[in-house]
């Protein structure tokens, strides 16, 4: 399985390889990385195969939000789940994004265990 | 007035009596004299002729009868002399026969007896002196009569004047005295129709005007007084209207300093929560990093664990001692960060917008989040801060369906209220033994929960007791409170969750708050006003 992960932060994409390792190790998990909304969408025109693949992406960035890309992602490819990570987890938001068809809503710090049994379930909650 | 009046009277009625009596005496007095004398000389001169043939003859045979007859004249005073004669060639025989002088009644009279002729008679001789003096004693009788009858006149014109003139006048002028001094009116009437009786009409009329008059000015004198009165109670009320007006734009001011600073309060609220903001992210990595290590170091130990083994015991003292630190180490940069995240978790909580969400909340749990929270909060500003928390928690209080940020701002609130009172009774008395205490009580009550909160604070007084949960009322000095915390906080236990907030307090001894909040709240709707930093 792909992971694309979007983030303004480059720590954040160490500290998730740091946590996926052992699923990295195995061969089970792929990891791409975006800095941008934009660089995520380049990827997904080009290099990433927009299939078998969970994108985890941040909200608050620099240039188009995270809330932008989630809603061009899901125009282009409604088969991608999408789980948005953020830091202000306030109910407004998290309505918004599941009203845009995130798969999910988590909120920073990320409980990891429930990351990969979302993950592990194909982006799906519940 | 009367005096002089009569007085007047009288002297210009005497002056002309006296003058017409004199004048007319006079006259009479003149011509009176001339006519008796020649009157008198005719009238005894008749006699005289009648009487000289009769008394001739007679005188001849009878002369005491002639003498009788001639004893007439005797009687007369002022015949002095008669003279006889008995013809007209004949000299005169004249008696007395002594000559001619004053005749005395019962004096022996001659009379010569002669033969009369046909031609005979008497000549009568007066005297004017006896006449004169005569006369006089009768014009002195006349004029006693004269001024006898002039007095009576006067006395008659008098009484006449007094009935007629006087007595009014004395009447008019009472009646005016008594209404000038006694302002009694008093109608005059004599019962005339003359100038008197119209003078009286007149002052009547004059004294109903002028009563009238007084009438009407009395009445406009009582119409200015209301007047006056009701120009006064306008005043009074302007004056009470302009305090008022006065008393609004103080308060006005009042309001607007502390909207000023409750407008710095949200902005520093606003900006705690930027910082907050700013600060979650780089601590979330701190505290990612920190657990991550920890695993990764787990992993580390297993990995090398026999390499380690085959060490010497010195050298395996040391890595197992130096991991172990590690280990330790990593532990606390966890510990330390989960604080920090805390501290950041509660500064946005202070600074969020909107009433929150609605759950179901532990009281005690609650409480004692509250408690923490107020209590690291005043540790944090003053590090020297401590007092003695006792906490009496009911297990049986269980949850309340709530809005339990609200209700947290609530507590901390309060706890911060209550710390800054016991700071200032410590304040107060120094050097004295007192223990600043804080007891948090919480009961189960069927339907409904009780939180106490009972401080030995500086309590406060019923004036501000009174005041408390007025919006921006607040005791502490500018800058250091926004009174709106009560009254943030009574919105949200009343307002928002349907329950009671009481508040008891003694003056330099304690102050105690009791809310108590049904189990279930009727009111959902969320209090607005409870978005302003407290």
């Amino acid at each position: 399985m792909n992971i694309l992960m979007v983030d303004d932060e480059p720590d954040a994409v160490m500290l998730f390889r740091q946590q996926f390792r052992r699923e990295i190790r195995q061969g089970e998990y792929q990891f791409a990385f975006a800095g941008s909304a934009d660089e995520a969408l380049a990827l997904l025109d080009g290099t990433v195969p927009p299939t078998d693949l969970v994108i985890l992406s941040d909200i608050n960035m620099p240039g188009r939000s995270g809330l932008e890309l989630l809603a061009e992602v899901h125009a282009r490819w409604p088969a991608i789940p999408v789980v948005m990570i953020t830091a202000y987890g306030d109910p407004e938001t998290e309505a918004r994004a599941l009203g845009l068809g995130a798969a999910a809503f988590l909120h920073k710090p990320v409980e990891f265990t429930a990351l990969k049994a979302l993950v592990r379930a194909g982006g799906r909650a519940g | 007035m009367r005096r002089t009046l009569f007085l007047k009277f009288l002297v210009l009625t005497l002056a002309i009596g006296t003058v017409i009596a004199a004048v007319v005496m006079g006259i009479y007095a003149a011509q009176r004299r001339g006519q008796m004398m020649g009157e008198l000389s005719a009238e005894v001169a008749t006699l005289a002729t009648r009487l000289a043939r009769p008394l001739a003859a007679e005188a001849a045979e009878n002369p005491v009868r002639a003498r009788d007859l001639l004893g007439v004249f005797a009687g007369l005073p002022y015949v002095i002399c008669v003279d006889f004669f008995p013809n007209a060639e004949d000299s005169p025989v004249s008696w007395p026969p002594i000559g001619c002088g004053r005749m005395r009644a019962g004096e022996d009279l001659l009379i010569p007896a002669l033969g009369a002729g046909p031609e005979a008679r008497y000549d009568i001789r007066l005297d004017r002196d006896t006449l004169a003096e005569i006369m006089w004693r009768d014009f002195v009788v006349l004029v006693a009569l004269a001024l006898a009858v002039g007095i009576a006149v006067l006395l008659a014109a008098a009484i006449v004047f007094q009935r007629i003139i006087n007595r009014p006048l004395r009447q008019l002028v009472r009646a005016m005295t008594r209404f000038e001094v006694e302002n009694v009116p008093e109608h005059v009437d004599w019962g005339t129709s003359d100038e008197i009786g119209e003078v009286a009409g007149r002052y009547n009329a004059m004294l109903d005007r002028e009563v009238g008059r007084v009438a009407e000015l009395e009445e406009r004198r009582e119409e200015l007084a209301g007047l006056v009165d009701r120009l006064g109670e306008a005043r009074d009320a302007a004056q009470l209207e302009r305090d008022k007006a006065e008393q609004a734009l103080a308060d006005l001011k009042a309001a607007q300093d502390r909207l000023v600073q409750t407008e710095k309060m949200a902005s520093l609220g606003q900006l705690t929560a930027g910082v907050a903001h700013e600060i979650k992210n780089p601590l979330n990595f701190v505290n990612n990093f920190a657990s991550l290590s920890r695993e990764l170091l787990d992993e580390l130990q297993t990995v090398i664990r026999p390499a380690v083994d085959t060490l010497d015991e010195a050298a395996k003292d040391d890595a197992d001692d130096l991991l172990q630190t590690l280990d330790t180490n990593l532990a606390k940069v966890a510990e330390h960060g989960g604080r920090a995240d805390r501290i950041i978790k509660n500064m946005l909580l202070h600074s969020r917008q909107g009433p929150g969400t609605r759950s179901r909340t532990e009281v005690n749990h609650l409480v004692e989040e509250s408690l923490g929270l107020a209590y690291h909060g005043a540790r944090a500003e003053k590090r020297d801060f401590q007092i003695n928390l006792v906490k009496q928690l009911d297990p049986a209080a269980g949850a309340i369906d709530g809005y339990p940020q609200e209700l947290l701002r609530v507590l901390v609130n309060l706890f911060a209220n209550s710390f800054y009172a016991v700071g200032e009774r410590r304040d107060r008395e120094p050097g004295g033994d007192f223990e600043p205490t804080l007891t948090v009580t919480t009961e189960g009550r069927g339907d409904a929960v009780l939180i106490r909160v009972h401080d030995n604070g500086s309590g406060m007084p019923e004036a501000v007791r009174k005041k408390l949960f007025t919006p921006f009322f607040t005791t502490k000095p500018p800058g250091e409170g926004t009174g709106l915390g009560l009254s943030l906080s009574h919105d949200i236990v009343v307002k928002q969750h349907g329950g009671t907030f009481d508040v008891a307090s003694e003056e330099g001894s304690f102050t105690e708050f009791t809310i108590t909040l049904p189990r279930r709240t009727a009111a959902a709707e969320p209090a607005g006003t409870a978005e302003a930093a407290s």
